[in-house]
């Protein structure tokens, strides 16, 4: 009893593996003489070796993948006390087997002779697929009588693939920017399949359609697949836009996929702070005139401005001051580095080795941003949110590690 | 015999005051200090930017995650048993929510830049024993010399920064003539000394360093063969400099006499080394 539940337990422990189901199919040849004298024995007068070629059609059905192939044919040594005659067998050119024929028998006694070929999981090599094959006898060493020929042919019904998928593209943190654009890279998986069970040791080829006269995309090819029929190569481009990619491997139909190089997250994450407009409302203390700009305003809001650069004024009108002159004078906005004005939600200062002048992104759990403006003090992955009032600057929650996805625009390269 | 066994003792001490292992400090979760595989700390409230008294046994930190807290911003220092010894609120006249440095300019004075916008930052003194705020200056890249005598820095331009315009170097709020085309971009490290000031520069975009002393004059400006800015400096015992060299993180070293040669001491290392030497903590 406790064995049977052993057993039981066995069996339930087992894992299921794919196997695939073979099947067998006859195919005549075009040897169809029932005794055929060929004279391979130089003390006969005949030359040291003979090979004859045979041929089949392709009996198996559209799909399949031909496992092994098995020859037979009936031969004999016809005079008895001459040399024995060694037979090779090959089918195209993959050799199956060899034997010696050393029964001694007229042409009525022939006896089979197999030929078996190993078991060729991915395919017999070179066997043509809704074609003809040729069999090759090669005699050598002696005469033999050779009687007709056929082919067992084993094969399996299973399907081969292999396939990529490209994963989302990330933009990496050694990407800095060639020529204004970005890079992006995206982790190609390749798996290569027979029916439901994964092929290792496939060496795949990835190929871009966009690589067919300049190379604008670079494909890291995967190595042989492991194990599981998995193996990962990388595709690294700075042009966006909508790939084709085809993967190619020996016994393997090519398939394609396409890769959407488009949005794609920074790999490194940002630090996210925030900066702001004074605005003299803010402001106490006596009111002062200023040089370049009329009327009056709060010392301390002019002080400010001379830090900060600019500054809204209570009347509405925006102050700036320029070192240059050393004195202030009026824009029609709170001004960014790239021209346009700083927009509550909208502007981000960005440092120009990351990412370009118009570049939209989203901060996550903070929103879409532009890039328009720069500084000395923004370096690298970090990025600064304009906000238009100092109480949502005081309550700003820097952001030590924000993930960041590009969206558009910026370093986009057309070519 | 007894002045070598004399000499063996005291070489004996100085290998091991050498060999000393540096404190291993961690930060976890932007809350928690640990010291040598212990917490010694957690703080809700954030610990951003620490940084080690010159003696060790102080540790200071920014507070900056208590939203409901107004201020926002605060410095705290702690002691190496996770005490706190002093917790001090960054005033709204600071004008700054985020500490970009932060370190001890003697055992009372703690010196902070923080982030004003994207052209700006400002310096100020914190006062441990008065809780005063002082010293406000406007600028980037601030860097005291070693012994806090001497405050080195880019000098303040307001934002958005107009074209052509490069903030001069300043060293003690005077101008530092540096070469025609030569723009500082940072960092500025003193060597341990605080005889030189190593001085980031950017020339025909390319990536360099610049020698200044103490006094403000320039030795020598040494380019590198890549185009960036430099991104981190450290001083090497032996007098050389080690650079990383832009975003993409190639280092050089520049020999004493400014010969520039491709280097494969991870920079990291060796900055953390120094780091370790001086007492500074480093997340």
């Amino acid at each position: 009893m406790r064995r049977r539940l052993l057993l039981l337990a066995c069996i339930a422990l087992t894992p299921l593996v794919a196997r695939a189901q073979t099947q067998s199919v006859i195919a005549g040849t075009t040897c169809s003489s029932s005794c055929l004298f060929v004279n391979a024995d130089p003390n006969l007068g005949g030359p040291p070796g003979v090979i004859i070629g045979c041929s089949f059609a392709d009996p198996v059905p559209i799909g399949a993948t031909v496992r092994s192939i098995r020859i037979d044919r009936n031969f004999s040594q016809p005079f008895a006390g001459q040399n024995s005659p060694g037979v090779s067998v090959a089918v195209n050119s993959q050799a199956i087997a060899s034997a010696t024929i050393n029964n001694v028998a007229a042409c009525g006694n022939l006896v089979d002779y197999s030929f078996s070929s190993t078991d060729y999981f991915l395919g017999f090599p070179g066997y043509v697929y809704g074609g003809l094959n040729t069999i090759f006898f090669d005699i050598a060493g002696g005469a033999a009588d050779a009687g007709f020929a056929q082919a067992l042919i084993t094969y399996d019904t299973d399907v081969k693939s292999v396939t990529t998928t490209g994963a989302e593209p990330i933009i990496p943190t050694d990407s800095g920017l060639v020529n204004d654009c970005l890079q992006f890279q995206s982790t190609l998986g390749v798996f290569a399949f027979k029916g439901l069970t994964g092929v290792a040791g496939v060496a795949a080829t990835v190929s871009s359609d966009r690589n067919a006269t300049t190379t604008v995309d670079v494909i890291t090819q995967p190595p042989a697949t492991d194990g599981t029929g998995h193996a990962i190569g990388y595709f690294q481009t700075r042009r966006l836009g909508t790939i084709g990619l085809s993967t190619t491997a020996a016994s393997f139909p090519s398939s394609s996929s396409t890769l959407l190089v488009q949005e794609a997250n920074f790999q490194p994450t940002f630090l996210i702070t925030a900066y702001y407009t004074p605005r003299e409302a803010d402001y106490n203390g006596k009111d002062v005139t200023a040089c370049g700009v009329s009327g009056t305003f709060k010392a301390g809001f002019l002080k400010e401005i001379k830090i900060e650069g600019s500054g809204i004024a209570v009347d509405g009108r925006v102050i700036a001051y320029n070192k240059d002159t050393a004195c202030y004078e009026e824009d029609t906005c709170p001004r960014t580095s790239s021209g346009p004005c700083a927009t509550d939600n909208h502007t981000a200062a960005i440092s120009p080795n990351v990412m370009e002048f118009t570049t939209n992104f989203n901060i996550a759990n903070v929103g879409d941003r532009t890039a328009e403006d720069i500084g000395d003090l923004i370096n690298n992955y970090h990025i600064d949110n304009y906000v238009d009032t100092k109480a949502a600057y005081k309550k700003w929650n820097n952001i030590k590690a924000a993930k960041v996805r590009y969206l558009s625009g910026g370093g986009q390269c057309s070519n | 015999m007894f002045k070598l066994a004399g000499l063996c003792l005291s070489l004996l001490i100085t290998a091991s005051l050498i060999a000393a292992p540096c404190t291993s400090v961690t930060i976890k979760d932007d809350r928690e200090v640990w010291i040598n595989g212990q917490r010694i700390i957690r703080d809700n409230f954030g610990v951003n930017s620490p940084r080690w008294s010159r003696d060790g046994q102080q540790l200071a930190y920014v507070n900056d995650f208590d939203l409901s807290s107004d201020p926002v911003t605060h410095i705290v220092v702690i002691d190496r048993a996770g005490h706190v010894v002093q917790r001090m609120p960054v005033p709204e006249s600071a004008r700054f929510n985020f500490v970009t440095e932060m370190g001890w300019l003697n055992p009372t004075t703690i010196w902070v830049e923080g982030h004003i916008n994207p052209s700006v930052s400002v310096y100020e003194e914190f006062d441990l024993s008065t809780r005063e705020m002082k010293h406000e200056t406007f600028g980037t890249a601030f860097a005291p010399s070693p012994d806090g005598a001497t405050l080195a820095y880019r000098d303040h331009e307001p934002h958005p920064a107009r074209p052509g315009r490069h903030p001069a170097l300043m060293i003690d709020d005077s101008p530092v003539k540096l070469l025609d085309g030569v723009v500082v971009t940072g960092p500025l490290v003193w060597s341990s000394t605080g005889e030189r000031l190593a001085v980031g520069v950017q020339q025909n975009k390319h990536s360099g360093v610049a020698l200044v002393t103490r006094r403000g004059m320039l030795e020598r400006v040494s380019m590198l063969p890549v185009e960036g800015r430099p991104q981190a400096i450290a001083w090497s015992t032996d007098g050389s400099l080690l650079v990383r060299a832009n975003i993409q993180n190639p280092t050089y070293r520049i020999d004493r006499d400014g010969a520039v040669v491709a280097s494969t001491t991870p920079l990291r290392a060796a900055a953390l080394d120094e780091a370790c030497r001086s007492g500074r903590a480093d997340q």
